[in-house]
């Protein structure tokens, strides 16, 4: 079977899945560590997003093995008409969007993914292969009459060991399909002279079998039927539990967007700006569900919420806070350090909360490594870059190095000035004014 | 009574993000800093995650 076939007929376990059961199922069937497949959806998914693709398309498009429509067929019952190369297409074409959006501030890039993929089709697939090509290779009979009959002969075998004497071998050459079955009877194999005369075949049951095969069916219809007292009793004390559980789970299912609703109700009421806020802080209860959902049980649909809201709030940090190694954001001139030495490393000045400047000098010293200054707006500044091999960039314009370069802003001369000098052997310094 | 281990995980992981963010938009937490905190609450969430997992199958 074709491996891109083989996927068609995976079916997502609903009982060993954490998410939607994607990695169970593919550690399942191609027997992984489950552990490990989930640790490579994470692995993906942080390179470019192509983990997310990957996995929602499985989600959409693979049955569960509780619901046998796929949950795109259940969304959009139109897509019942498209065929699977549509799919797969489609599938490649979001894939591909995604990994150009998550992309931008996913800085991984595309090496995990080559990684990965090698060591799946040299660890996984092949080695599958190699152990159906020699399975094929021994079971000639397989290979011409396919594999019910190569069971059927295996299990004809095994009999006879039991039996002596009887030939319970299938003609090379069988009846095609649809062709009249002959009638399966036994072969009297020639006997020695010493062998016991050879009987025609009845079933008897295997020695070891007579201690198992002698006991009594239970319950069988010639058998009396036992007291009805002696029947098993259903425990009824765990319908009003497991009617509780869910009560609690409902609770949960509600509890956790009004808290998110509250926190961006209180978040309007002290006048916060930007999305990443309200993001976060609707994050924040729906973390809290998802704790008391390890002992409460878990509300259908509150994971996949709480991981995208998740999502959306590492995005919401964005790359110029969490790319930086070295960052600062001060309110007051007093709260920026005299000297920012990084002899490797990402430096990063933000001063556009600054509120009260003072005349003011800071050195920032980088050996190998990157320097953006955000301007304030409305403070006297001078940036002094002392450039060994890089670029030093304002408003877009790049000077190259060596050399020393200088922006100056003065909002209001008689305001006191707060001097950056920026010394970088290797490295681009960035200013973005205002 | 069997624990939902990755509803503690990721419960733990949307909480710890979410102060985090918070922190970096209302108290400006430096990523200095975040290069210490993130690496050990990540570690902190694991080790809670695998004796939870270790809880349900050996109670």
């Amino acid at each position: 079977m074709d491996h891109v076939d083989e996927v068609w007929t995976l079916q997502r376990s609903t009982a060993d899945g954490k998410l939607a059961g994607v990695c169970s199922t593919v550690a399942t069937r191609y027997g992984v560590d489950p552990l490990l497949v989930r640790l490579v959806f994470v692995l993906l998914a942080l390179s470019a997003g192509i983990g997310l693709a990957v996995y929602g398309a499985a989600w959409l498009l693979l049955p569960s093995d509780k619901e046998p429509v796929p949950v795109i067929h259940r969304l959009l019952p139109a897509s019942r008409g498209l065929s699977r190369s549509t799919w797969q297409v489609l599938v490649v074409v979001a894939t591909f969007l995604v990994s150009l959006v998550f992309g931008q501030f996913l800085t991984i890039g595309l090496g995990p993914v080559l990684v990965v993929g090698a060591l799946w089709w040299f660890g996984v697939i092949k080695p599958r292969g190699a152990v159906t090509a020699r399975r094929s290779a021994a079971l000639p009979a397989a290979a011409s009459e396919g594999q019910f009959l190569y069971e059927a002969q295996q299990w004809r075998t095994r009999v006879d060991a039991q039996v002596p004497g009887v030939d319970w071998r299938l003609p090379a050459a069988g009846p095609g399909r649809g062709a009249p079955r002959p009638a399966v009877t036994p072969v009297l194999l020639p006997q020695g002279p010493s062998a016991p005369p050879a009987q025609p075949y009845s079933w008897q049951p295997a020695p070891w079998a007579n201690t198992y095969e002698a006991q009594p069916v239970p319950y069988a219809a010639s058998a009396p039927r036992p007291p009805a007292t002696q029947w098993p009793v259903v425990d009824h004390a765990s319908a009003p539990e497991a009617r509780a559980r869910s009560r609690r789970r409902r609770w949960l299912a509600v509890a956790a967007p009004a808290g998110a609703l509250a926190a961006c109700v209180v978040l309007v009421l002290f006048g916060v700006t930007g999305v990443g806020p309200y993001v976060a802080a609707s994050l924040f209860p729906f973390g809290l569900a998802l704790i008391a959902a390890t002992w409460l049980g878990r509300p259908r649909g509150l994971l996949p919420v709480a991981v995208a809201l998740l999502a959306i709030t590492l995005v919401s940090l964005g790359p110029t806070q969490a790319s930086a190694d070295y960052s600062y954001r001060p309110d007051r001139t007093a709260d920026l350090p005299q000297t920012v030495s990084a002899p490797v490393g990402d430096v990063l000045l933000d001063l556009t909360d600054l509120t009260e400047a003072s005349d003011r000098v800071i050195t920032v010293q980088v050996a190998a490594g990157n320097v953006r200054v955000i301007c304030p707006d409305h403070v006297n500044l001078v940036v002094e870059a002392r450039l060994g091999a890089g670029s030093f960039l304002v408003h877009d314009a790049p000077q190259e190095g060596p050399g020393t370069f200088v922006y100056q802003q003065q909002p209001d001369p008689s305001a006191p000035t707060l001097t950056v000098i920026v010394e970088l052997a290797l490295g681009d310094l960035e200013v973005m004014a205002p | 009574m069997k624990l939902d281990v990755a509803a503690l995980v990721v419960g733990l992981v949307c909480v710890a993000v979410a102060v985090l963010a918070l922190a970096q938009h209302f108290a400006r937490v430096t990523v200095t800093h975040l290069g210490v905190i993130a690496p050990v609450t990540l570690i902190a969430i694991g080790v809670v995650g695998v004796l939870a997992s270790r809880r349900n199958h050996h109670p």
